[in-house]
């Protein structure tokens, strides 16, 4: 029993060590998480059974006798330093600090999305994706977005979903595929992409939340905002005339076409938004095709226009439809 | 004025002011300008620039503010320059006026903003932002080395319609200008420019014909088809009204039996504002140019000389150079649709809906909508006509936050017959600029508004029409009122000349039905069950005797407006009139004669089957 515990906590910690290790120099995986909580479940019950062979040893050490003043001197100081970093880490003040500082997921923050709190998403079946965006305030009004594809497709296309003002700027990101919002470099299907040439007017109006231009460089006009998952928040008040615009961008990977030959990205990604008034009767609205991200959209994030040369592109959508929950 | 009286007199419209006299005119007429203007300068009037660059020469509105002044019409693109050439006679300092106005006075940065520009230097003052109403603003001084030429340019600001009137170079350092009397500030134009000193040319016709759309244009072939001599007046430079290129909207209703005359000058069924206008205009002038009339385009009727109860003659100002023309003929056809002619010649004539009781016109589907319990000032309104085309780039257009408070939130990227505006306060002729001018705002306010959605980011404002369309204004009255009965029971009428079959189709604004919108109609309509008609009795004035009136100022009610305004029908009505004025010639008898003693020859001229007494013929045409 003893060496299948012995055995088991090697593998156990081994196996927390690697997917902690991934977890802090990697992108988020959910395969790493999986294994992670799997191994930490696995080495707990190692450690209890592990701990309940001990006992008569924790019972002997805090026995009072000979040479115990010095032991809980130890166990005190021992307890000292391990509060200290437990608030370290509560607190994420040095050397804890330091530690996470290192990490992956702070070195990249800025490039890494997380929609709101009050966003969930369902995929009510497997050519359809429902995002409902609740809000705080008071007197306000919700939105839900449904993508629905064409029941023959059969790679999805990669979806962002965000609201911006009808100038252009980004209020809030409502929704971007979990393989791409990790990373400025995910893998897409297999291959090692540039994050920006996959949904470049995501991207690139992203850059106003992030801070971070697509290049990867501090863009010097933007800042990084915290408030950025609850920013839809006020644009969804009613009786206050408010308005918005709403943007699907997708993009389909292997649609390569003469027009756009890359065998990977091939077509470019298609642009479809509608002009949301909260105050509006009709809460339904049809969301459009309005542009696209060829071109030189990749550097600019300007929408184009010109859909000559574009072709089954403009079929992956079959109706995105939004609704103001009033 | 005693209408049997068999006195000559004369009257002049000058800057919507009527002057009569009793002898015969020469360019001044009454009281002449008082001696304390300013008359040593040199009068540049906005219509005789040599190059127009990209302003619009608009005549719309001469009677109501006294001058064709240049509109920067750049649908939010600065126009190109306007450029003339001026002679100044002295050296030394000149000071700069320019009648102008703020057409969108309010909290904003004024949207007609332009500047003067002599030998390539811009003058101090910048015009447009001042006063709401025309007026002269002083513009700068500037010193003069040598006498002669200089270089004078309108340099357009902001693309959103500025305009100007005239420009008076002086060496007063203040001078006095004519300001609100229109009839000094016309006199005044005429003396200073050295109009006053000509003669004025005289032409004589067999009929003259006074308004040059589709109406107009039917009367004139018709009349010269029967070998009259044949003078076609028009303001604007094209012909065809409301059917030209300038205004765009589709000919609708049946050709009845003119389709002769008729396709030479009518339009295809393209949507309303849709630039195949063009291609119509170009056939419409084609024909006209072929046709045997003497067209004086560009030409604005500006007054009639009257004798008892007939007009003897009708005079027409150039529109370039502001010289008069006088057009003497024993039988006259307005086809202004504003009904001028009847209007100046003391014509009995009717503007407005009449009470529903006065003709027992009311319909209780719609109500006060359709027909009112007192009579009002609600008329079908102007519509402005527009449209954008989507392009292959991002198209920026320009913030306009005075165009907004008429827009509110409306978005649109095109306009159709439904932008149209009407208001029991204004009147669709004495108010003429300032609906044109509401209807612009709507237009520019919500394609803004439409610009908002992303959407909409390539389009681009193709054509705003300048000129309205108007629907309805003076009716002049004839021996019958045409009213609801007549189209909706389809009475017959032994002197039936016009025949139509679509709907009795009223509009009104659908701010009365609680739209927010003030600027969009809606329409309703009241069928008919088949052909109707109009007698002979309806085109021509029942107090003058050698006025007949045709297109839609003839002699109807509001509601018997409704059906047969449309372009056909009243290209139809010119062609009855037209062949009714080469009968007048014919049996030397007034229209009224004719329509007692010839009706039947007229009506085989216009083509209705001779041997049925009725007007309800079966014959293919319809």
């Amino acid at each position: 029993m003893r060496h299948l515990v012995n055995f088991g906590l090697l593998f156990s910690f081994l196996a927390l060590a690697i997917t902690g290790g991934w977890a802090y120099f990697r992108p988020f995986s959910l395969t790493a998480t999986q294994v992670h909580l799997l191994a930490g479940f696995i080495t707990l019950a190692l450690v209890v059974l592990h701990l309940s062979a001990r006992l008569p040893y924790f019972r002997n050490r805090t026995k009072k006798g000979h040479g115990r003043d010095g032991f809980r001197k130890q166990l005190l100081i021992l307890l000292i330093l391990f509060g200290g970093l437990l608030y370290a880490a509560v607190e994420n003040i040095p050397p804890v600090s330091w530690l996470i500082d290192g990490s992956y997921e702070s070195r990249n923050r800025a490039e890494i999305v997380r929609s709101s709190s009050l966003a969930a998403f369902s995929k009510p079946a497997p050519h359809r994706k429902l995002i409902i965006r609740d809000c705080r305030e008071q007197n306000s009004s919700g939105l839900s977005v449904l993508l629905h594809f064409p029941e023959n497709l059969k790679t999805m296309p990669s979806v962002a979903v965000w609201a911006e003002s009808t100038t252009g700027s980004m209020i809030e990101t409502l929704y971007l595929e979990q393989s791409l919002a990790y990373s400025p470099t995910p893998l897409w299907e297999d291959y090692q992409t540039e994050r920006h040439h996959i949904l470049p007017l995501w991207r690139h109006r992203y850059t106003l939340i992030s801070g971070i231009a697509p290049s990867g460089d501090a863009d010097s006009t933007s800042g990084a905002t915290q408030s950025h998952q609850y920013a839809l928040d006020p644009y969804l008040v009613k009786g206050q005339e408010k308005e918005f615009v709403l943007c699907v961008e997708i993009n389909a990977p292997f649609d390569s076409n003469p027009n756009f030959p890359d065998k990977l990205l091939g077509q470019p990604s298609l642009i479809y938004t509608c002009l949301i008034e909260v105050d509006r009767d009709d809460p339904y609205y049809l969301l459009e095709l309005t542009g696209h991200g060829g071109g030189d959209a990749i550097e600019t994030g300007n929408f184009q226009y010109d859909f000559d040369g574009i072709g089954s592109a403009l079929h992956l959508r079959d109706l995105f439809l939004t609704k103001v929950e009033k | 004025m005693n209408q049997y009286s068999k006195r000559r007199e004369f009257l002049r419209v000058i800057g919507g002011v009527g002057v009569t006299s009793l002898l015969s005119p020469s360019y001044l007429m009454g009281a002449r300008p008082s001696s304390a203007l300013s008359r040593s300068g040199v009068l540049v009037e906005a219509s005789g620039f040599a190059e127009l660059g990209g302003w619009k020469l608009d005549t719309q509105h001469y009677l109501q503010m006294g001058g064709n002044y240049l509109l920067a019409h750049g649908m939010g693109q600065p126009v190109q320059d306007a450029i003339t050439t001026v002679s100044l006679p002295l050296a030394g300092t000149w000071h700069l006026w320019v009648r102008n106005r703020d057409w969108c006075k309010g909290d904003w940065e004024s949207p007609g903003r332009f500047q003067v520009w002599v030998d390539g230097k811009p003058v101090k003052e910048t015009f447009g932002h001042t006063d709401e109403s025309w007026h002269w603003q002083k513009g700068g001084s500037i010193d003069i080395k040598k006498a002669g030429d200089i270089k004078v340019a309108l340099k357009d600001l902001t693309g959103f319609d500025g305009r100007c009137d005239a420009l008076y170079f002086t060496q007063e350092t203040n001078p006095v200008l004519p300001s609100k009397d229109l009839k000094e500030l016309s006199d005044w134009k005429d003396e200073v420019s050295g109009r006053a000193k000509e003669k004025i040319e005289e032409f004589s016709f067999d009929v003259v014909i006074v308004g040059g759309g589709m109406t107009g244009c039917g009367a004139a072939l018709a009349a010269r088809s029967q070998g009259l001599k044949v003078a076609l007046i028009q303001d604007r430079p094209l012909f065809g009204g409301n059917a030209s290129e300038e205004v765009r909207v589709h000919s609708l209703g049946i050709h009845g039996y003119g389709t002769k005359i008729l396709k030479k000058i009518d339009t295809a069924h393209y949507p309303n504002g849709h630039a195949k206008a063009k291609n119509d205009q170009e056939k419409r002038e084609q024909a006209m140019a072929q046709s045997g009339v003497d067209l004086f385009a560009h030409h604005l009727a500006c007054g009639l000389e009257k004798e008892g109860n007939q007009i003897v003659s009708v005079e027409a100002r150039e529109v370039n150079s502001g010289r008069i023309k006088r057009f003497s003929a024993p039988s006259f056809i307005d086809a202004t649709g504003d009904g001028w002619l009847g209007y100046w010649a003391g014509a009995d004539y009717r503007y407005g809906r009449e009470a529903a009781s006065e003709h027992n016109e009311g319909w209780d589907k719609y109500g006060d909508l359709w027909s009112p319990e007192k009579p009002d000032n609600r008329v079908m309104g102007t519509s402005v006509l527009w449209n954008s085309v989507r392009s292959k780039t991002k198209q920026d257009f320009p913030k306009v936050p005075w165009a907004l408070p008429v827009a509110g939130n409306h978005a649109a990227i095109n306009g159709e017959w439904y932008w149209e505006y009407s208001e029991n306060k204004l009147n669709q002729i004495d108010d003429a600029e300032a609906i044109r001018d509401h209807m612009l705002r709507a237009i520019f306010g919500s394609f803004s508004n439409a610009k908002k959605n992303p959407k909409y980011a390539p389009n681009r404002l193709a054509w705003v029409a300048y000129v309205g369309g108007k629907r309805e204004s003076r009716r002049i009255m004839g021996d019958h009122i045409y009213d609801m009965h007549d189209a909706v029971e389809r009475r017959e009428f032994s002197d039936a000349v016009v025949v139509e079959k679509r709907e009795v189709d009223g509009h009104f604004q659908r701010k009365l039905k609680g739209s927010k919108q003030d600027f969009l109609s809606a329409a309703m309509f009241r069928h008919t069950g088949g052909h109707y008609y109009i007698p002979f009795r309806s085109f021509y004035s029942r107090n003058l005797t050698n006025l007949m009136m045709a297109g839609r100022c003839f002699s109807c009610t509001h509601v018997g407006l409704c059906g047969p305004r449309v372009m056909n029908t009243c290209g139809q009505m010119g062609i009855a009139t037209g062949f009714a004025a080469a009968l007048c010639k014919k049996h030397n008898a007034n229209p009224r004669e004719i329509g007692k003693s010839h009706i039947s020859e007229l009506r085989k001229l216009i083509g209705f089957d001779g041997s049925k007494p009725l007007g309800n013929p079966s014959k293919p045409g319809h």
